[in-house]
């Protein structure tokens, strides 16, 4: 769970074309290959961010607007050849504090995770075909925080749409994983920055379940946007959650030793 | 050692840069309410008791070094001896590359399955907390542990003291009817408690599969029992050892009265040596969790098996628990998940010789929530497929605000047959306990 959402707004490491891509050189395509190829752009963009840590606040809210929250630090590192690790340490509530997750994701396939259980001193390694549950009891399942690898879904390129004011491509992406809750997700993403600002989740009712929103983007490094807050609503349930980020930090040379399940007991 | 352990940390802090620290403490209150009359007169119906659990956690160097200070106290209102207090951890770390070294107070768990903790060797259980064998006492040792690219890890201890298990007193439920003395244990080694005692893990990982090998070399943690105090009658001219069956008798039956000897009061404990290899493993995949943990162990008793002729001098057994996990996830159009569990258990020491555990089924089943207050309950239960003795549990548990969380706790013994004698002995210890946490 690499928080990738927020670590790279939209799509994952992948081989990438040589050369950025022209939006003149979308034209000669078909729709699913626009829209693979717009992922793919996304994902070139952001490459090479080797390692990264924030803190994460989330409020949840239910119908009645009684909150609940939540407080995590985040570590993830870049794996060029497969899905990013990730960690998770968890700080608030504080009868989970000290719970740790760690999360090799691939691009292909169900992702390895081991949580920590601080009672016990245990790592356990836990099923991670449950990709559609709830995380922390948020409206974020497993899968929206998940590692964004590029070739998790299938793409089509739908259509142009300014989006607060934005010149946007909006895509379609449609879950290879069988064990995905969702049908399909319909992004926005601006066309001067391939950054995501929107994303619709669709069940596999196809009932639209969740809207989320990308706020308060900042460019770290030069190079690598990160959205400060992010706000996920069910219209099926009427709750919410707001998802926020702070002391972003990049390349602080995490290696692969700080990623394993011996590194996973010592986190604090 | 405590000197020692000074002098490590201070050289250590020489190059202290930026400092981490935490303090947490989780205060515990809890009701516990035994539903049965008591075997013996003395033992309370009722406990309420109190625990405080404050850590200190402070790290320099970016975590190459670190300190842990976790004490744990509880008082309770029914019986003395479950009023206690033990450091959990109290240790410094240090990571340098690949290595990871660990000097002090320490706990640390090895195994995969759920109910039993079969190869889970290095801590001493905190038997006065829960029968569950998931509270333990701080274990004193040196830890090395070499993490290889791959994950792998190989970990070398080094226990130069051994924690004696504490047992229930006269008014505490869940214990023999002769209480235990443990103020007084016989050890087969003639270093006692400071017997040196060593243990080497690899763990690792392939794919879907967790696995771990073991080798522990030193003083047995669950300790048999022979005779402690012995009234002698009047008429009987020496003390003899008490007959054949006795102490077995006196783990399930007051009032024992062989007119040979006399009246045996308490029991007193004996910790064997033994050398133990195991293996555990998990296999994840999809859904499905398949759990198995398996020791061979070879123990030497000989001067307990001089003092009492049901302990073998030299014991070599083999024993295992392997079953799985499956989950449900979004069940009921809800985001409940519920997790079904089996697991086999065999002990070939067989019935009343070792844990019990010897051709029993635990099934059980996890229902969670996921929702904002994390409610989850885990119900199972325990049959011994010889002789149909029964357990059974719940527990379910729910937070209640960002720093508060409410467990309910229900274990019933039933149709225990006298031969399954570690649960005899408990068979009417069946309770209900509330727990509240509040972390500050």
């Amino acid at each position: 769970m690499n928080l990738l959402l927020v670590k790279r707004a939209t799509v994952a490491t992948l081989f990438v074309l040589a050369a950025p891509l022209s939006v003149a050189q979308y034209d000669t395509m078909s729709a699913p290959e626009k829209g693979l190829a717009i992922a793919q752009e996304a994902d070139r963009r952001d490459e090479g961010w080797q390692d990264s840590s924030a803190t994460m606040a989330m409020v949840l809210r239910n119908r009645q607007g009684q909150e609940s929250s939540r407080e995590m630090r985040s570590k993830s590192l870049e794996v060029s050849d497969d899905g990013d690790k990730g960690l998770i340490i968890f700080d608030e509530p504080r009868d989970v504090r000290g719970t740790a997750l760690l999360t090799f994701s691939h691009k292909t396939g169900d992702d390895d995770q081991w949580l920590y259980l601080p009672a016990l001193k245990r790592v356990k390694r836990i099923a991670s075909s449950n990709k559609s549950g709830p995380f922390m009891g948020s409206e974020f399942a497993y899968e929206d925080i998940s590692s964004q690898e590029v070739e998790k879904y299938t793409y089509t390129y739908l259509r142009d749409e300014k989006l607060n004011g934005l010149d946007c491509f909006v895509i379609e992406r449609d879950p290879v994983d069988e064990d995905s809750g969702y049908s399909r997700q319909v992004v926005w993403l601006d066309k001067a920055e391939y950054r995501v600002h929107k994303v619709e989740y669709f069940d596999r009712k196809q009932s639209h379940l969740k809207t989320l929103t990308f706020h308060d983007y900042k460019q770290y490094l030069d190079k690598h946007w990160r959205a400060a807050r992010l706000e996920m609503i069910n219209h099926q349930t009427l709750k919410s959650t707001t998802l926020s980020f702070q002391d972003y930090s990049f390349a602080d040379g995490l290696n692969e030793r700080d990623f394993n399940q011996s590194g996973l007991a010592r986190m604090r | 050692m405590r000197s020692l352990f000074f002098l490590v940390t201070l050289g250590s802090s020489c190059a202290l840069a930026e400092f981490y620290q935490t303090l947490e403490t989780d205060l515990q209150f809890e009701l516990r309410g035994y539903t049965q009359d008591a075997a013996q007169d003395q033992q309370k119906d009722f406990q309420a008791s109190m625990a405080l659990s404050p850590e200190w956690y402070i790290e320099w160097g970016g975590g190459d070094n670190s300190l842990t200070a976790t004490a744990f106290g509880r008082v309770d209102s029914a019986d003395d001896e479950r009023s206690h207090a033990d450091f959990r951890e109290l240790h410094w770390q240090g990571v340098r590359g690949p290595w990871e070294v660990r000097f002090g107070i320490s706990r640390v768990f090895w195994g995969r399955t759920e109910l039993l903790h079969l190869v889970d060797t290095i801590n001493q259980d905190d038997a006065l907390e829960n029968i569950d064998g998931e509270d333990k006492l701080g274990q004193p040792m040196l830890r090395l542990n070499y993490v290889a690219e791959n994950g792998g890890s190989t970990r070398l201890f080094i226990l130069p003291y051994f924690r004696e298990r504490q047992f229930a007193g006269e008014e505490g439920r869940l214990r023999p009817p002769v209480v235990v003395d443990d103020s007084n244990p016989l050890y087969e080694s003639g270093a006692g408690q400071q017997h040196v005692d060593w243990a080497l893990r690899y763990q690792g990982w392939l794919g879907g599969l967790d696995y771990g090998v073991a080798w522990f070399s030193g003083t047995q943690r669950d300790p048999k029992f022979i005779a402690g105090d012995i009234v002698i009658n009047p008429g009987s001219t020496a003390l003899a050892p008490p007959a054949a069956g006795v102490i077995q008798l006196a783990a399930m039956n007051s009032n024992l009265l062989t007119p040979a000897s006399g009246e045996l009061l308490s029991l007193r404990p004996f910790y064997g040596q033994m050398d133990q290899f195991s293996i555990d493993a998990q296999y994840t995949g999809g859904s499905w969790l398949w759990k198995l943990e398996a020791l061979w162990r070879d123990e030497f008793n000989r001067r307990g098996a001089a003092t009492s002729p049901e302990i073998r001098s030299r014991e070599r057994y083999t024993a295992a628990t392997a079953g799985l996990e499956y989950s449900f996830y979004g069940v009921f159009d809800s985001a409940s998940d519920i997790g079904v569990l089996v697991e086999y258990l065999w002990d070939e020491r067989g019935l009343n010789r070792g844990s019990g555990f010897q051709d029993d089924v635990f099934i059980g089943a996890r229902w969670a929530a996921n929702d904002a207050w994390d409610s989850a309950l885990l119900a199972g239960a325990v049959f011994d497929l010889e002789v149909e003795s029964q357990f059974y549990s719940i527990e379910y548990s729910r937070r209640l605000s960002g720093s508060s969380k409410l467990s309910l706790e229900a274990r019933v013994f039933h149709n225990i047959a006298p031969a399954d004698s570690n649960f005899f002995a408990v068979r009417f210890d069946d309770y209900l306990q509330l727990e509240y946490n509040w972390y500050f």
